[in-house]
């Protein structure tokens, strides 16, 4: 059975993007995110084995969305999706709970490679 | 794990880096903008942070964590160097300092630190706020000399010891990662899962800095297996290297710059004056091993000699073997006096700092040279000059030196130079003070003295201007018109001179008005060991210190004459004040006179004062263990101490400039 | 020379809420002085001593005590009675005083006795007859109807030692 992802970014670009690299590893689509508050209640709703969170995001930003999850389930997969220059907003993420990170503009091979370590 | 053995260790290396520190912060005073010198200030910190928080000294490491944030704002130019800043760092130095001992001395409570971290918080702070408008210089060479690879971080001396669960790590981020400076954060995250870090550098906080360049350093408190740990940290992903190894001290390493070159300048007497000490490659030894090593060879003196006034009546075989132990002892001594020497900037690396303070409460501009610090004296010695050094200088800064507008009165430039300096004249090691301050000014010292009953006013008019100077040794002697903290409150130069005398030395002063004054201190090489000349009076045998022995004497009795009440001398040419020193012990008897009406004496020299002193027998020189006692309330004060003799009896060590004193004060200008 | 009284008053199994303290007791002249044996180093025989001139009458001088030197005080001469160093075969006693180790010459040593220092008396009629500071002196106790002063070693050498 292929493992289970959400997205969550507000920017729908975002979002495509991500799944097609993702769907094209293989990975499940369970879900996707447009806002902080919907990540942590699709996340409670699918308990998908993979998150990528975008960082900015309205309402609930991502850090708080992370807080959230990895407060219910400690355990939680989460990839950040950063910009540059975010570095100390990505790092408070990586406290917060998150297992890694990567940057925009994506680069395929590096999505892939931060989800196996997260995963791994 | 067991961490007090290394107390000690922690102490001396630690004292070490706060000298350094002490004299780079001198040097960073004198040019703010030199980032070598506050690199150099930031390492030594960094070091003593890394000690003390491996050794659990929490108030030394907080201390030292602050002082190092701050210094890195200044070394990236964040916070500027000024005078305030650095005025900081050296109160923060001193509270290190005190810190560090107190932490040592278990009994000692932690220091309360806080005003002195919120002040260093509020500086790295107070530049960090305006870093907008400060150029922060960047390009290859400013990161390579920023960089943490380049500066000897944690653990990475290959030569030191190791440290039992401690683990140095170190890893680089790969250069393509987008955002360096949070994978270095998982990494170090990562690195924490196994153990408490410390020696983290650069600073998490400087991992998001341009300059970051994905280098970091680290020791990790853990059992984990090394291996373990690398690759966990490489597992964070975007890691270009990883280490982990066993922690080793950090050792003294020898300095780059030749040591040829320094050994040349020691022959001269003369050596560097700049910059941090050099480290010769070394092991410490306790300095108490150092002294029972003494005190069991000062034995082996003893029993030395013993055999060799027994053994003429052995058989050759044991002459001989006696003769051979006799020069091994003689070199195992000799080995052990050396090892027991130390450089003099041990000690002089403390005054520049003291030389600075006191200049600037006095309102005057000082040089302060310091010159053949690399010349070698005595561990106890050492221990020894340090208070009348640092008397000698605040004396020359008080009444030496004069103020900026005097000085420009007079046509002399406004910064005075005090020089500071030590080299080696055979057996003695020499120690100048030397001013080019207003010189002593001999109508103030007359006047002085005769009021308050030195010497009476005939007598004044005498006195040659070496012997008007030689007054301000004398006890009570003071003419500091008002007591400044500096020079300090009743404590004159006759401390001075007495201390250096019981310390089997000399003190002798040269002074030009207008031009300066000399300070000379003639001091022997070691304290414990010394040759003297035994010297009998009745039953009883006493030792006198060749330093201060000029010659031995049988004065005929025609050489011995009475000058105006005083007994005196004819010696060749010259005529000398003659004492008796069963007169001076308050011995009874008399001498039983030789066959020949010869009467031995021995001719002590203190300065340029020779004074003969008649003795019942000489007796000869030979090596004498210096040793303590205990005086009671009415012991004469001419000994030094005493010593124990071939027979296994005790004998006294006759102070010479004791015993001449009476002689000097007495000094009738007419001889 | 030297007996230990071991069983006398130290099993403490009597009265085992009393607090022994164990002196020894030594001869000076007529009278018997005691001083605890936590202060003794050693006790050692008389010895040549190297005068220390200008030192006070009672200032017997240097002697080497394996190396180190030590400086010697007559008991005797000290609390105005007969110089114990006078006797040629006298005891030289090893106390610390103040870090420093310091002989005090006793003509004698007696024996070690345990003692109640709370039974120790200011018993005016013998401290009278020694005519001594009273500074220097703890008590007079009893053991075997043998009657001792106690004395205060630190009292005894706190004015002449500098």
């Amino acid at each position: 059975m292929s493992q289970t992802v959400l997205i969550c970014d507000d920017a729908i670009f975002m979002r495509t993007m991500i799944g097609d690299i993702l769907t094209q590893a293989g990975f499940q689509i369970v879900g996707e995110a447009e806002t902080g508050l919907q990540a942590v209640e699709k996340y409670r709703q699918f308990k998908p084995d993979l998150v990528t969170m975008d960082i900015v995001m309205p309402d609930m930003g991502g850090i708080d969305a992370v807080r959230e999850i990895v407060k219910e389930d400690p355990s939680a997969k989460i990839l950040m999706c950063s910009a540059m220059g975010q570095q100390a907003l990505v790092i408070e993420a990586i406290q917060a709970g998150a297992r890694d990170f990567v940057v925009k503009p994506f680069q395929p091979s590096r999505v892939l490679e931060a989800v196996q370590r997260v995963l791994g | 794990m067991e961490l007090s053995q290394y107390g000690e260790l922690f102490l001396s290396e630690s004292r070490e880096h706060v000298s350094a520190i002490n004299h780079l912060l001198l040097a960073l005073e004198q040019d703010a903008g030199s980032r070598e010198t506050v690199e150099g200030v930031f390492r030594a910190v960094h070091t003593i942070k890394g000690m003390s928080a491996t050794m659990g000294y929490r108030a030394v490491a907080d201390l030292a964590h602050e002082m190092e944030d701050l210094l890195d704002r200044i070394r990236h130019g964040r916070v500027q160097a000024g005078g305030e800043v650095v005025d900081l760092l050296f109160a923060a130095a001193d509270a290190l300092e005190r810190a560090i001992e107190a932490a040592v001395d278990e009994g000692d409570e932690e220091p309360d630190l806080s005003k002195l971290l919120a002040a260093l918080r509020a500086a790295a702070a107070g530049g960090s706020a305006d870093a907008s408008g400060v150029a922060v210089p960047s390009g290859p060479e400013a990161a390579a000399g920023a960089s943490p690879a380049t500066d000897g971080g944690a653990g990475e001396d290959e030569e030191g010891d190791e440290v039992a669960g401690l683990l140095a790590v170190r890893f680089r981020v790969s250069a393509d990662s987008m955002l360096a400076g949070v994978r270095a954060f998982m990494a170090v995250k990562r690195a924490r899962e196994f153990g408490e870090v410390s020696e983290l550098r650069p600073a998490e906080t400087d991992f998001q800095l341009p300059e970051f360049d994905g280098a970091v350093r680290l020791a990790l408190r853990t059992d984990a297996d090394p291996d373990e740990v690398r690759a966990a940290i490489a597992s964070v992903g975007e890691i270009a290297g990883a280490e982990a190894g066993p922690y080793r001290l950090r050792r003294a390493l020898p300095e780059a710059q030749g040591d040829g070159g320094a050994a040349a300048a020691d022959e001269l007497g003369t050596a560097r004056t700049d910059g941090a000490p050099s480290r010769a490659r070394n092991i410490r030894v306790d300095l108490r091993r150092l002294d029972a090593l003494m005190n069991q060879v000062g034995e082996l003196v003893i029993v030395r000699d013993r055999l060799r006034q027994l053994a003429p009546g052995g058989t050759p075989e044991l002459v001989e073997s006696v003769d051979q132990a006799g020069r091994l002892i003689g070199e195992l001594q000799d080995e052990i006096v050396r090892a027991r020497m130390a450089p003099v900037w041990q000690v002089f690396d403390r005054f520049p700092r003291l030389v600075r303070d006191a200049a600037r409460s006095l309102g005057k501009q000082v040089d302060f040279v310091i010159e053949g610090k690399e010349i070698e004296l005595d561990r106890s010695m050492l221990d020894e000059i340090g208070d009348p050094l640092v008397h000698l200088l605040r004396n020359s800064l008080d009444h030496g030196i004069e103020p900026p507008a005097e000085r420009k009165a007079k046509g002399k430039a406004e910064t005075g130079t005090l020089r500071l300096s030590a080299s080696r004249e055979r057996s003695r090691v020499i120690i100048r003070v030397e001013d080019d301050g207003r010189g002593i000014q001999r109508e103030r010292v007359l006047a002085k003295a005769v009021s308050s009953g030195l010497i009476r006013p005939d007598e004044a008019q005498a006195l040659t201007p070496e012997e008007v100077d030689r007054l301000i040794t004398r006890a009570g002697f003071s003419t500091a018109e008002t007591v400044t903290d500096v020079s300090g409150r009743g404590v004159g130069l006759d401390v001075v001179a007495t201390r250096v005398r019981a310390l089997g030395g000399m003190l002798d002063i040269h002074s030009e008005p207008g031009r300066g004054t000399t300070f000379t201190l003639q001091l022997p090489l070691t304290l414990a060991i010394v040759r003297a000349l035994l010297v009998r009076l009745g039953e009883e045998t006493y030792a006198l210190p060749l330093t201060h022995v000029g010659e031995t004497t049988h004065l005929e009795p025609d050489d011995v004459r009475l000058v105006k009440g005083r007994t005196v001398a004819l010696l060749r040419d010259e005529v000398i004040p003659l004492l008796s020193l069963r007169t001076l012990l308050g011995s009874g008897g008399e001498a039983r006179p030789r066959a020949d009406g010869r009467r031995p004496a021995v001719v002590l020299e203190v300065g340029d004062l020779r004074v003969g002193v008649e003795v019942d027998r000489l007796m000869g020189q030979q090596e004498i263990v210096v040793k303590s006692f205990d005086q009671t309330a009415g012991t004469l004060r001419l000994f030094s101490g005493a010593t124990i003799l071939s027979d296994g009896r005790p004998a006294l060590i006759l102070d010479a400039g004791s015993v001449v004193a009476g002689e000097r004060a007495a000094e009738a200008p007419a001889l | 020379m030297l007996q230990i009284d071991t069983d006398r008053g130290l099993s403490g199994a009597a009265e085992p809420a009393v607090a022994l303290e164990r002196m020894v007791l030594f001869v000076v002249g007529e009278h018997r002085f005691g001083v605890p044996i936590d202060r003794i180093r050693e006790i050692i025989p008389a010895r040549p001593y190297t005068p220390l001139p200008g030192g006070e009458a009672f200032v017997c001088g240097l002697i080497n005590l394996r190396g180190r030197i030590v400086t010697v005080v007559d008991l005797g001469a000290r609390l105005g009675l007969a110089p114990a160093s006078a006797h040629p075969d006298h005891s030289i006693v090893i106390v610390e005083y103040r870090g420093k180790l310091v002989g005090l010459a006793v003509q004698e040593v007696a024996r070690i006795v345990a003692v109640d220092p709370d039974t120790l008396q200011s018993s005016a009629e013998t401290l009278r007859s020694l005519r001594i500071d009273r500074a220097y002196l703890r008590g007079v106790g009893e053991a075997d109807d043998e009657i001792f002063v106690a004395v205060e070693p630190d009292e005894i050498l706190d004015p002449i030692l500098v």
